[in-house]
């Protein structure tokens, strides 16, 4: 009876440790958000990525903090540090398209631009084989823009 | 993965007694890329049905050039199997009916040379023998750096072409760059309303048949015709009362009654016979050849249009 005891009690740590893990929250929408402004030209932020491994789940998250501060602009999160984008207009992204596929490579030059500071979460999505990070970013805003201008 | 398979545990001694007890059988499914999918991207071949020209899609030849559709069917059969359903493989069906096509390209008369002619796609349905069929469309968008998928899925009664089932949706901007995994973003969260209709359909159909159409003709070298007695009734109606004893809840139409024709159409066929084995309008409308032969002998034939249509034609083999 002790030993069927103990069993059952690994079992149901075990199985705490997977609930842990946890489904995407229902308020999560994908979107980078300013968590605040560092005055030194670097911003932190909170960016979603998903991938089929953790690693690819926050290689993602870099890629759409990069993306969105560039093109979408950072409209969620703390009030004081929101920020326009870099490259704004249409087509911007399709005018330097060749510089961009290169940029956003796995291996490409949008990581000079990003630092993981921590990971916040991992979670899965229902029925998905995918991980889905949240990451604390600081991003070289400054050093960004400068890349930007040298395309115009 | 440690994590399902203690899931997966915790329901099973949850729900084992239950389990064991049987679970609604499920339809057997085929993806197929959509005629729209096919057009859009090149892969369509002609085929002459009755004198005219007619555009169908080349599923082969859109297996052969084109990756991304293999990764995409591939992407949803896995999702569907993981679901249970039973699935059935486009490429083995098209390679099975390769090797039939050098016997049976066209279907006549032992006798009298008659022919009925089948599309491509009739044959892929009777080698196939799915109960749906799944019609995928996806186009990728470029949004900025980013791809996003719109996907469609169509599910689509084998027997009558009906379609019982739908869902569409679109995939977050992603960086990704493998379809399968844009395909699944965009579907998964429809995809269990999809199953659902799809299980709404065949549950209707063990309950109340499955629809097919029959026909019957006559040969001119048959002595007589629907109208000539039998049994003190006419062939006709003695059809008629077959059709009427041989139905799930008596249910069919008679749309077409003259003295050379007759047409019975939402004929609901018993979905598996006595011996539990998957019925088809050939199969079914065999008792039909059988009862004639054996009290009135009279011969007939069968001819079958994919899986859902059967004309008996009196008079002959």
């Amino acid at each position: 009876m002790k030993k069927v005891n103990l069993w059952g009690w690994i079992f149901l740590l075990l199985l705490g440790g997977c609930i842990s893990q946890g489904r995407l929250p229902s308020n999560h929408t994908g979107q980078t958000e300013c968590l605040g402004d560092l005055f030194d030209g670097h911003i932190r932020v909170r960016a979603w990525g998903a991938g089929l491994t953790k690693p690819d789940a926050i290689q993602m998250a870099q890629k759409n903090a990069v993306s969105d501060l560039l093109f979408e602009g950072i409209r969620r999160g703390n009030p004081g540090c929101q920020q326009p984008p870099l490259m704004p207009g249409p087509n911007a992204y399709e005018r330097h398209a060749a510089f961009f596929e290169h940029f956003f490579k796995d291996a490409g030059d949008y990581k000079k631009f990003t630092q993981v500071e921590k990971v916040t979460g991992f979670y899965r999505i229902a029925g998905s084989r995918q991980f889905v990070a949240r990451v604390q970013l600081r991003m070289d805003k400054r050093g960004l823009h400068r890349e930007m201008e040298r395309l115009k | 993965m440690v994590c399902r398979v203690l899931w997966g545990l915790l329901l099973l001694l949850l729900q084992g007694p239950l389990y064991v007890s049987g679970q609604a059988k499920k339809p057997t499914i085929m993806v197929v890329p959509s005629d729209v999918w096919c057009n859009t991207n090149g892969f369509m071949q002609s085929f002459e049905n009755q004198g005219k020209i007619q555009k169908i899609s080349d599923y082969k030849r859109a297996l052969q050039e084109s990756a991304d559709l293999i990764a995409a069917i591939s992407k949803i059969n896995e999702l569907m199997a993981e679901r249970g359903f039973p699935l059935k493989n486009l490429e083995s069906a098209l390679k099975s009916i390769e090797q039939e096509e050098a016997e049976s390209a066209v279907l006549t008369s032992g006798t009298s040379g008659a022919e009925l002619q089948e599309t491509p796609l009739d044959k892929l349905k009777k080698v196939a023998q799915a109960d749906i069929w799944i019609q995928l469309t996806w186009t990728v968008h470029q949004v900025g750096p980013k791809r996003s998928v719109t996907i469609n899925l169509q599910g689509l009664d084998a027997y009558t072409d009906k379609q019982i089932a739908g869902s569409s949706g679109t995939s977050e901007p992603s960086f990704t760059a493998e379809i399968p995994v844009l395909l699944e973003e965009g579907i998964l969260a429809h995809l269990d309303n999809f199953n659902a209709q799809l299980q709404t359909h065949f549950d209707d159909l063990f309950a109340n048949g499955r629809e097919i159409q029959l026909r019957i003709r006559v040969w001119n070298s048959f002595d007589g015709d629907l109208e000539s007695i039998y049994a003190d009734e006419e062939l006709g109606i003695l059809i008629e009362d077959w059709v009427y004893d041989n139905t799930v809840e008596h249910r069919f139409s008679t749309s077409t009654a003259t003295e050379t024709t007759m047409v019975f159409e939402q004929v609901r066929m018993p979905i598996y016979d006595e011996r539990n084995r998957a019925t088809d309008a050939r199969r079914w409308s065999r008792g039909l050849q059988q009862y004639l032969m054996e009290k009135f002998q009279i011969q007939s034939k069968i001819l079958t249009k994919g899986l859902g249509q059967a004309t008996l034609i009196i008079g002959e083999k």
